[in-house]
Formats: C-alpha cells, sequence, structure tokens
C-alpha cells in the first residue's frame, strides 16, 4: 500500500503511568476509508490510545501524524480543527444545553468552524434526524437515557465533519436492537467517506463492521489482520482466554 | 414563540422608557439610589459573564473594579486627563490586567480559581496602598469635581450608568444566543470535551474574563468619578463580590436578566432593613438569601421562565426530599 492511503501513522506510540506501561512502542496505520477495530481485555490501553491521538493525554514518546503532519503535542482543539472528532466511553454531554445546542457545538468549532449559529443548528438538524434523535432536539441533555447519551455523543462528534473518528465503546450499555442500529449507522458513516477507529467490547458487533483489527494486550500490540485472522490468531485467544484454553485446544487438535 | 417575544419586548421597552423618565420625576435620593443599583447590576453582570456564564467563580473580581477606579484617579488627578478619556483607558486596564492573570490563574479550576483570584485581588490592594506617591496609599485619593448643580450631576451619573447597563445587557443577551456564548457555556458544562470538540478553552476563558474585567472597570471608572474620593479598603472590598455573588445567586445565575432582577431585589431589601432595623441588617440578608437558596435554587427568575407556581416549589422540595 502506498504512503498516500495512510490517514494515521503511529511509530513507537508509548505512554507510561509511573511504572505502568499503559501503551508500549506501538506503531500502527489507519488506511483512509477502513473502519479499524481495536480490541483488548480491559486495561490493555484501548482508551489511553485513542487519548493520544487526540490529544488528551500527551505522549510518553513516539510520534502520530495525521496526513503526513505530526500532531503528537497538538493541543485537543488544534487536532479537532484539523479532523479528528472522538466520542468518549463514559459520555460527557453539555448539561444545561438541549441536544440541539449540543451537537451544533460540533458544527460551531469543529473542522468547518460556522461562524452562525442557525447555520450550524440548521447542519445540525441533519445529524440529529441520522441519529435518530429528532424528535429530541429540545429536550435537555439530562433527560436523555443511556442509549440516546450514546447517540448523542455520537452526533457531536460527527457534526464536527471529521475525516477521521474515534468511537470509544459507543455500544455499551446497549441492548442487541440498539446495537444493531448503531451498527449501521456506523457502516453509513463510513461509507460516506469517514475514516473510523473503533475499539469496542462487543466481539459480534467488531468483527462485522471492521475491515481490519488490531489486538493490544498489556499496551502492546500483539496482532493485526482481518476479523477472520484475528479470531483464528493462538495469541489473541490466550490473551482472551488464557493459555489454559489455547493448550486444551491444541490438545484437541 | 413569536407572540412571547413581541410581548418579551414590549416590557422591555415599557421599561427602559420608565427608566429614562424616572430621575425627573423623583427626588435626587431616588436617582442616587437607582444609579447604585444600576451599578450593581453592571457589576452583577460582569461577573455572570465568567461566573455564570463561563463557570469560573471569580472571587477576585473587584481588583477590576479597583484598577478601574485608581486608573481613572490617577489619570485625571496626576495628568489632567478628561473623565471619558480615562474611562476608557481604566477599561482598556483591567482588560490587559484580566489577560495577564487570565494566563496565570485559568488553568485552575473551582476552589482554586476562587482563592488564588482572591489572593490576587488582596496583593493588588496591598500593591496600591504602598505606591503612596503615585495613589495616596491609605489615605486614599481625592478626584477632581464635576462642575454643575446636584440635579445636572445625578441625572449624568444615573444615565452613564444606564447607557452601561443597558450595553452590557444587550452583550450578554448576545451571548446567550451567539457562538462565543455557545463557547463559554461548553467550558463551563465540561472542559475537557469542549476542548475535545474544538474549543480553544484558554482562549474563551480570557475572553470571558476580559469582558467580565472590562465592564468592572468602568463601573470602577464611573464610582470613583461619581464618589470623587475613594480608598483601597472600599475600592477592593472583598464583601462586593459577596454581594454580587449574592445578586446572581437570586436573580439566576447564567441567564441575561437575572442579575438585574437580582440586583433591584437585594438592594431595595437592603436599603429598606437599613432603614428600619439597623441593628438586624445582615442578619435579615442572611436569613433571606438561606431562603433563596433552598426554595429557589435557580434563582428569581426560575419563577417567570419556567412559571413556577407556589404549588411547583412545594413540589420540587418534596421530589428533592427537602
Amino acid at each position: 500500500m502506498s504512503d498516500g492511503n495512510i490517514i494515521l501513522l503511529g511509530k513507537g506510540v508509548t505512554r507510561t503511568f509511573g511504572a505502568l506501561r499503559a501503551v508500549w512502542n506501538v506503531d500502527f496505520e489507519v488506511i483512509k476509508g477502513e473502519i479499524l477495530g481495536i480490541i483488548g481485555p480491559n486495561g490493555a490501553g484501548k482508551t489511553t490510545l485513542l487519548s493520544m491521538i487526540n490529544g488528551t493525554l500527551p505522549l510518553t514518546s513516539g510520534s502520530i501524524r495525521f496526513k503526513g503532519k505530526e500532531i503528537s503535542g497538538l493541543k485537543p482543539h488544534r487536532i479537532a480543527e484539523l479532523g479528528i472528532a472522538r466520542t468518549f466511553q463514559i459520555v460527557k454531554p453539555f448539561p444545561g444545553m438541549t441536544v440541539l445546542e449540543n451537537v451544533s457545538i460540533g458544527a460551531l468549532f469543529g473542522r468547518e468552524k460556522l461562524k452562525n449559529v442557525r447555520e450550524a443548528q440548521e447542519k445540525t438538524e441533519y445529524i440529529l434526524e441520522k441519529v435518530q434523535l429528532e424528535d429530541k432536539r429540545d429536550v435537555a441533555v439530562e433527560n436523555l437515557n443511556v442509549s440516546e447519551r450514546k447517540r448523542l455523543e455520537l452526533a457531536r462528534a460527527l457534526a464536527m465533519g471529521p475525516e477521521l473518528l474515534l468511537l470509544d465503546e459507543v455500544m455499551a450499555g446497549l441492548n442487541p436492537t440498539e446495537i444493531e442500529r448503531i451498527m449501521e449507522l456506523i457502516v453509513q458513516v463510513n461509507n460516506e467517506g469517514t475514516t473510523i477507529m473503533v475499539i469496542e467490547h462487543v466481539m459480534k458487533a467488531i468483527m462485522g463492521i471492521s475491515h481490519r483489527i488490531m489486538v493490544l494486550h498489556h499496551g502492546e500490540k500483539i496482532a493485526e489482520g482481518s476479523p477472520r485472522e484475528i479470531t483464528n490468531n493462538e495469541q489473541v485467544i490466550s490473551a482472551y482466554l488464557g493459555e489454559r484454553y489455547v493448550k486444551k485446544r491444541q490438545g484437541v487438535k | 414563540m413569536v407572540v412571547e417575544m413581541r410581548r418579551k419586548a414590549i416590557v422591555l421597552i415599557v421599561l427602559v422608557l420608565i427608566f429614562l423618565v424616572l430621575p425627573f420625576l423623583v427626588s435626587g435620593f431616588w436617582v442616587r439610589l437607582v444609579t447604585g443599583i444600576f451599578m450593581f447590576a453592571i457589576l452583577a453582570s460582569a461577573l455572570n459573564i465568567i461566573a455564570g456564564f463561563t463557570g469560573y467563580a471569580a472571587f477576585g473580581n473587584m481588583i477590576f473594579f479597583g484598577v478601574g477606579a485608581y486608573t481613572t484617579a490617577v489619570l485625571m488627578n496626576k495628568l489632567k486627563f478628561p473623565f471619558f478619556t480615562s474611562l476608557i483607558l481604566s477599561g482598556g486596564v483591567a482588560v490587559l490586567l484580566a489577560i495577564v492573570l487570565g494566563l496565570l490563574l485559568l488553568r485552575l479550576k473551582g476552589h482554586y480559581f476562587a482563592l488564588a483570584t482572591l489572593g490576587a485581588a488582596e496583593a493588588m490592594h496591598q500593591i496600591v496602598n504602598n505606591l503612596t506617591d503615585l495613589t495616596g496609599g491609605g489615605q486614599g485619593m481625592s478626584l477632581p469635581q464635576m462642575r454643575g448643580s446636584p440635579f445636572v450631576l445625578n441625572l449624568f451619573f444615573y444615565f452613564l450608568m444606564f447607557f452601561f447597563l443597558v450595553l452590557i445587557t444587550f452583550l450578554v443577551w448576545r451571548l446567550s444566543k451567539n457562538r462565543l456564548g455557545y463557547a463559554f457555556k461548553a467550558i463551563r458544562a465540561n472542559e475537557e470535551a469542549a476542548s475535545v470538540m474544538g474549543i480553544n478553552t484558554t482562549y474563551y476563558k480570557i475572553y470571558a474574563w476580559s469582558l467580565s474585567g472590562l465592564f468592572t472597570g468602568f463601573t470602577g471608572a464611573i464610582y470613583a468619578y461619581w464618589f470623587t474620593y475613594i480608598d483601597p479598603p472600599t475600592v477592593f472590598d472583598v464583601m462586593m463580590v459577596v454581594k454580587m455573588f449574592v445578586i446572581i445567586l437570586i436573580g439566576g445565575a447564567g441567564t441575561v436578566f437575572g442579575p438585574i432582577i437580582g440586583a433591584f431585589i437585594l438592594e431595595s431589601i437592603s436599603e429598606l432593613v437599613w432603614a428600619k432595623f439597623i441593628n438586624l441588617h445582615l442578619g435579615i440578608l442572611g436569613t433571606i438569601i438561606m431562603l433563596v437558596v433552598i426554595f429557589m435554587p435557580n434563582g428569581i427568575i426560575d419563577l417567570v421562565t419556567k412559571k413556577r407556581s407556589f404549588k411547583g416549589i412545594i413540589k420540587y422540595l418534596r421530589e428533592n426530599k427537602l
């Protein structure tokens, strides 16, 4: 693959908290137009990695390039302006504002930097329809349920008009129907041209939508490949299910 | 929606008209009293921009009042500047101070920020106190008196304060709807999420504090010329900020008209209590503040905007197990 297709390139990305190696020397690349899934057991460093990409957490060492431009060390708002949006695992809505107001902040301050509130709200209406929150537009965000909050989080990121979208467990806490809906939505956004990096614990979902998968374990990258390759990878199985399970499986073979 | 907006507009126009003719109808005492209320309404509205909209409890906002007052006093006294030039320069000095202090202090959050601003205000108080050659130190400073009959003087300061009150109210009303206001409110709600969504939080926080400082500085300048004598303990008085916070609480934080309504209510009550029960003054005020905080945590403006009835308040209290 040529370099022109790589939208995000990480080299030796490392973050330590004292003696803890949260993310250790990870090289990765995200190809323009793909959905890259990131999986790994709890504490593998997935969210830490996303936080380093969007600038909320500084790198201990290494470099991250977005469309060829070094972005490690930039402030989060600069990275947002360049076209990287993210959602948080623990949603962070803006209380005291309505759904419409929350989402229009994305249009006002994201990549497009719309100057006019009315213009931003028009664009926002369309995104609210997309995530099926249009009938909640004037509701205060405090009154939304979990599923609606997750979709609000997604809508706010979409309103920023990102080229690269980082999704941190947008399906956690949702029921199967809701998961189905959000999966369709992610695929649709991707088809419209947004590159997506997604962290998810719902295996069926992430295997279903990702083009490629990267597996982190104890902060290190242990595997990368198509969903099929990953499900058959011994190291991944052992990370998730324990070495004893792998030995038993080999014994059966 | 449209009908309601038209009704609001009519009420506002009528109020403005009333205040335009009022000083010609009442005695000098009342004109000065209302001028004082205007002053507190401006100060509270200015504090509302940083504390109500942006969520930073700037407990040291008196620093801009004092610096504004002293800038005007020094410029008029030592350099013989005309009042309006001094007034504008005072606003400028307050903004510069807000930018410098903001760069240093706005990285702190919550009560740390509140305490740091308090410390900064106290430091400035002491600096002014010790720059005896420039400021007269603890003796205070007299300003050249404006010429004219008491009636004209009263009118001058009344309309000057009124002008700035209308100006800041218009500005805050715009903030409640425009892009800048969205940035402030997002920072108040969740600073990390705001920055992730592309908001340059440092820039907007300093912007908010500068606006706040600008109007507080203007007010200080007018105060100095109005009273023609200032001294450090008066213009750097922490109790003034406490009063502004109470006004915002009573009226409604983060709203456009809350601080104005609050200023009128608190100052009227204060005047009444002061006149009738001079010994119980603070006690009665304190009781009123507690009642407001318990029964109307979002301010009196909630009664108007949410049309909350007495029954509604009782219901609210039950729901919140009070």
